[in-house]
């Protein structure tokens, strides 16, 4: 197993480096900042009182400083290793290089905000997926029944609701059952109260942050409860009509003994293997809610660096889901070989 | 669809309606069987609508997607003038709507030309070749997975002065045929073992041959739902980048942009916000379910017993 682990991390590597490169030349090649840093300079120059020869000089300072004076390969390999910069940039030793915006750190930013949206993330796929387990269950033992019908539609419908909208929605319906009722039993903006949780006692920031994070965690839940519940019926499915469980039926076992202790809990290996996918998924669904709710974490980090050309940002984000892709998907698959005793590793 | 000639014959006799004196093809099978799951006949008949409204509408309706100030008034509701009402800058909704309704489908389209083009054809040669030829062109494919997609895309799109539903399905439709790379590989990972492969290598058939005439029409049911996912997923992922501001920007439009607009004020005018909105989740939904139709159509399991 260890070796298994191991190999597998050794593999991911090139993976990694490859996918970095070829994330590094597109947004290399389609946001260069020099451009626009140069054209606000020139809007500028009659309020500020700076030359051409001025300007010029502060195009070049900028250059320097976010590391444009090189070519594009050597810029990879600087961001990479940190090999000849200014001890801001390489990944190796932890930096993410410079941002394009003043007094803005990229690696303290992201520190600060991962952990808010692994709240939001961890909340939603736990949620979802307990949903999904529940209503596949029962689709399956229901088979082709009225609530089979129904809850497929359902998810059907979950399948084809764009996150945003149904943010859009939930967000929307929030602030008219506020409204109505007069109160703020919602909250639909931010990821704490606005003025900080630093004069709350411990037991009302929880509660604080708990009434802000219920609206974006069920909207998050929605892309992920759609596919789970389909997975999670099929796989009852398989399971219910295998021989062993016609087998613990005709040995005259009780029904719930069956489903609980026979069916289900080999229906569940699949969905062990499908929670670190869903985990991607919802980070990704969280670009969306997190600009709906103003939440200040990954998605939105993501969003303004995009909205501000930020590349070493931008890069930043992109590296960190890569890694996370490729950890999920690991965890995944070593989680298959610890439900399912029928799959080892070599 | 020509998978005709090289199915095997089992899977004929083994379906449920065997008992016919007619013998059917295996194409007359798969649209025995569409034809039995009813929300996907609806799908269909309501995507052809869709097209038709998309594609024709505008010849008919009297309001295109420009801005017309003066001639159209400001954020009035819908009323028999304008169907779906209008905007806040002088636009006819309905009008924005089928121009929105267009982009997705063009975007969805072409992304699942580009998805069995591509995503096929690597995936049924990498399970041909297997060996050190599978080894690389899997381990692109995953390289391409580990790629944030949404992430990708918009950035390359921010880059690209005023982006057309062209080059954001050419983005998509490049990026994103790994999955039916991966699921046509494992089918043709099982089928090259079976013996009308080796049957075809016994009279001297080409790789090529192997792969466009015995291959890829045995996983044509597969390519085909892979697709329906693909259509849907590219179609979402174009309104989420446009709803972010990363898409197609005005004075053209797209379904996202146009709920990103009605969003802030769904309260007092929510025509704004639920039209396209709705008309989104409508044409997502037909894809899903005619994919759901396709998959059990192409079943070989499946039997016209079902309901």
């Amino acid at each position: 197993m260890l070796a298994y682990i191991i190999r597998r991390l050794l593999v991911a590597i090139p993976i990694l480096l490859l996918a970095s490169l070829f994330t590094f030349v597109m947004v290399e090649y389609s946001s260069d900042p020099i451009p626009t840093y140069r054209q606000q300079l020139e809007q500028n120059a009659t309020a500020s009182g700076m030359d051409a020869e001025a300007i010029d000089a502060a195009v070049e300072r900028f250059k320097e400083r976010n590391y444009y004076d090189r070519s594009t390969p050597e810029r990879y390999w600087l961001w990479l290793t940190g090999i000849g910069g200014d001890g801001d940039i390489g990944l190796l030793q932890g930096e993410f290089g410079p941002s394009l915006r003043a007094n803005y750190d990229i690696k303290g930013q992201l520190g600060d905000r991962f952990f808010i949206t692994l709240r939001l993330v961890m909340m939603a796929v736990i949620c979802s997926m307990g949903l999904a387990i529940l209503a596949g269950v029962v689709m399956a033992v229901k088979q082709y029944r009225k609530i089979d019908y129904i809850l497929t539609f359902i998810g059907f419908i979950a399948l084809s609701m764009p996150v945003f909208w149904f943010a859009g929605l939930v967000k929307n319906m929030a602030v008219s059952y506020n409204k109505a009722t007069d109160t703020e039993t919602f909250a639909t903006y931010g990821e704490n109260a606005a003025g900080g949780t630093g004069n709350m006692t411990t037991f009302e920031a929880l509660l604080d942050s708990a009434s802000h994070l219920i609206l974006p965690s069920l909207v998050l839940m929605l892309a992920g409860y759609a596919s789970a519940s389909r997975f999670q019926r099929a796989a009852m499915l398989d399971v219910l009509n295998s021989d062993y469980v016609r087998l613990a039926r005709a040995k005259g076992l009780r029904n719930r003994t069956v489903m609980r202790k026979h069916a289900l809990r080999t229906a569940l290996i699949p969905m062990a293997t499908l929670a670190p996918v869903a985990v991607l998924g919802a980070m990704a669904g969280a670009v969306v809610t997190e600009t709906v709710f103003e939440w200040q974490g990954m998605g939105r980090f993501f969003v303004d660096a995009l909205g501000q050309r930020d590349p070493f940002a931008i890069q930043a984000f992109l590296i960190i889901s890569g890694v996370l892709t490729i950890i999920g998907v690991l965890i995944s698959d070593l989680l298959y070989g610890i439900v399912d005793p029928r799959i080892r590793y070599e | 669809m020509s998978s005709t000639t090289e199915a095997p014959v089992d899977a004929k006799v083994g379906s449920g309606d065997a008992i016919t004196s007619k013998e059917r093809t295996q194409f007359e099978m798969v649209v025995r069987r569409f034809m039995r799951h009813r929300l996907a006949v609806t799908s269909l008949i309501l995507l052809v609508l869709l097209l038709l409204i998309a594609f024709v509408g505008p010849l008919f309706y009297k309001w295109g997607y420009e801005p017309q100030p003066g001639e159209i008034p400001i954020a009035k509701a819908p009323s028999g003038e304008h169907w779906f009402g209008t905007t806040r800058k002088a636009q006819d909704l309905l009008g924005l709507i089928i121009r929105g309704t267009q982009q997705s489908l063009k975007i969805g389209l072409l992304v699942a030309v580009l998805d069995i083009g591509i995503g096929a054809v690597w995936g049924a040669v990498a399970g041909l070749f297997r060996g050190w030829v599978d080894a690389i062109m899997m381990r692109i494919v995953d390289v391409i997975f580990v790629v944030p997609f949404l992430a990708v895309v918009a950035a390359v799109s921010t880059g690209i002065n005023r982006v057309t539903w062209l080059e954001i399905a050419l983005l998509i439709g490049l990026l994103g045929w790994g999955t039916t790379a991966r699921l046509v590989r494992g089918q043709v990972l099982s089928l090259r073992e079976q013996e009308f492969i080796e049957a075809a290598r016994a009279v001297g058939a080409s790789n090529t041959r192997i792969v466009f005439r015995h291959l890829l029409p045995n996983v044509t049911g597969i390519i085909l739902v892979s697709a329906t996912l693909a259509i849907v997923s590219a179609i979402l992922l174009e309104s989420a980048l446009s709803f972010l501001g990363f898409g197609i920007q005005a004075p053209d439009t797209s379904l996202g942009s146009q709920v990103s607009d009605g969003a802030g004020s769904a309260q007092n005018k929510p025509w704004l916000f639920y039209f396209p909105g709705i008309t989104l989740v409508l044409i997502c939904l037909t894809f899903n379910f005619i994919g759901d139709g396709l998959r059990d159509a192409f079943d070989p399991r499946q039997t016209l017993e079902r309901k």
